[in-house]
């Protein structure tokens, strides 16, 4: 017995096509689907097999070695010396270090020490009045205090006799 | 009721009665209500005037779509030859409307075509009812009430898509018969071959349309025969193996 096809003369229905060009649709999408599959199962396959090359992941992936504790210390202080170093103000020792600036004195170093909140200076002035100037502004300059002089020494290689000196102040008072 | 899935309303249309069942469920529908509602064939100028105020005695109150079936009362049929020539809807339009011009006279021009989609070449089903029958089922039904008309079907085209699957290799005579009218159609070797639909007995115009046939194109016919609305004939003659079918 041959299935006959149906009679379409529907007043109200719209006309039933043959669904072959939604068969075809559907045909082609499920073999994208299906070549979309195969190859996300190749490129999961790959990335496992790369991984376990790596030893990024699966069971050969090598331990991590336990830190003996006083490395795990110095790693510490280590970190904690860089949390430091990373929280001087330097804003704030630029600005006063500006603001003690003179025409006749010339900083040639600047050294901080984020341990001791501590902070050192090489300067070079022209004569020992502007040395001494220069001392009483870095005093008044805002956070820096213990303002003193460590070391001084007359530049005798210079015809103009400079004289060098070291200065050290500590930083405790700025933010 | 589903909201998703409606209630399904089929009304049948005939001059002399309206009857709905109304369906419920997807994948296995059950009625769940009939009723009938007699009318008067000589009500109005048209057969349907009658069949067409009956509808409202039928006080629809669930949402559901409606499928309207007309009897063969309110449809002509022909069996149209094809052709591929024939490019565009209007083309296909002006030329059924030709065929039926030529059999029923001008009041053909203002009837509603509709033709089923064939083999290649193959002659086609054709079946033409009046404009302001379904006009008027539109009105009784609108769009976006309780009540949606989703199909209209002449009674030629429910039937035989609901029984088309016991259609021998060798085909078939298609048989409906009502009251006062008959619709005889033959679909052998793969296409329609000829449809009458007339005030007849049944046997009497299921007989002429065999003999018609035959002198057009003499060969071996079909023997088996769907018959619905009839009991099956005392003395068929041995010709005819019938199945009766509801």
């Amino acid at each position: 017995m041959t299935r006959v096809p149906r009679v379409e003369l529907d007043y109200a229905a719209p006309v039933r096509r043959a669904p072959w060009a939604g068969l075809a649709v559907l045909a082609v999408s499920l073999a994208v689907a299906g070549v979309m599959l195969e190859r996300h199962r190749g490129v999961r396959s790959e990335l496992a097999r790369l991984e376990a090359q790596s030893g990024l992941a699966g069971p050969e992936r090598r331990e991590v070695r336990a830190l003996s504790k006083e490395r795990l210390d110095e790693e510490a202080k280590s970190a904690e010396a860089v949390v430091r170093q990373l929280t001087v103000p330097w804003a704030s020792v630029v600005q006063a270090i500006e603001e003690a600036s003179m025409r006749d004195v010339a900083l040639l170093q600047l050294q901080p020490d984020a341990d001791t909140r501590s902070l050192k200076l090489v300067v070079e002035a022209r004569q020992r009045e502007a040395m001494f100037e220069y001392l009483r502004r870095l005093g008044a300059a805002r956070g820096l205090s213990d303002v003193h002089i460590v070391s001084h020494q007359v530049q005798r290689d210079d015809p103009q006799r400079p004289i060098q000196f070291s200065v050290q102040a500590s930083m405790k008072g700025l933010q | 009721m589903s909201r998703l899935f409606p209630d399904r309303l089929v009304i049948r249309l005939s001059p002399a009665e309206v009857a709905a069942a109304r369906f419920r469920g997807f994948v296995r529908k059950r009625i769940v209500e009939t009723r009938s509602v007699a009318c008067d064939p000589a009500f109005g100028t048209e057969p349907w005037h009658g069949a067409l105020a009956a509808i409202d005695a039928l006080e629809i109150a669930q949402p559901c779509a409606v499928t309207v079936i007309l009897s063969n009362h309110f449809v002509r049929y022909a069996v149209v030859p094809w052709s591929d020539a024939l490019d565009s809807p209007a083309e296909e339009d002006a030329y059924v409307r030709h065929h039926f011009v030529k059999i029923h006279g001008e009041r053909a021009k203002t009837w509603l075509l509709r033709s089923s989609e064939s083999a290649g070449g193959a002659p086609r089903l054709v079946s033409a009812v009046d404009a302001g029958l379904i006009e008027a089922l539109g009105k009784r039904f609108p769009k976006g009430g309780k009540a949606r008309l989703a199909s209209v079907q002449p009674q030629l085209m429910s039937k035989f898509n609901e029984w088309r699957g016991l259609v021998p290799a060798q085909g078939a005579w298609l048989v409906l018969a009502e009251p006062d009218r008959a619709c005889v159609a033959l679909h052998a070797g793969g296409r329609w071959r000829a449809v009458q639909n007339g005030k007849e007995p049944w046997l009497e115009l299921l007989e002429r349309a065999r003999y018609r046939v035959h002198d057009a194109d003499p060969g071996a016919l079909p023997d088996v025969v769907l018959l619905g609305g009839a009991a099956q004939p005392d003395a068929p003659g041995g010709r005819w193996k019938f199945h009766v079918l509801t």
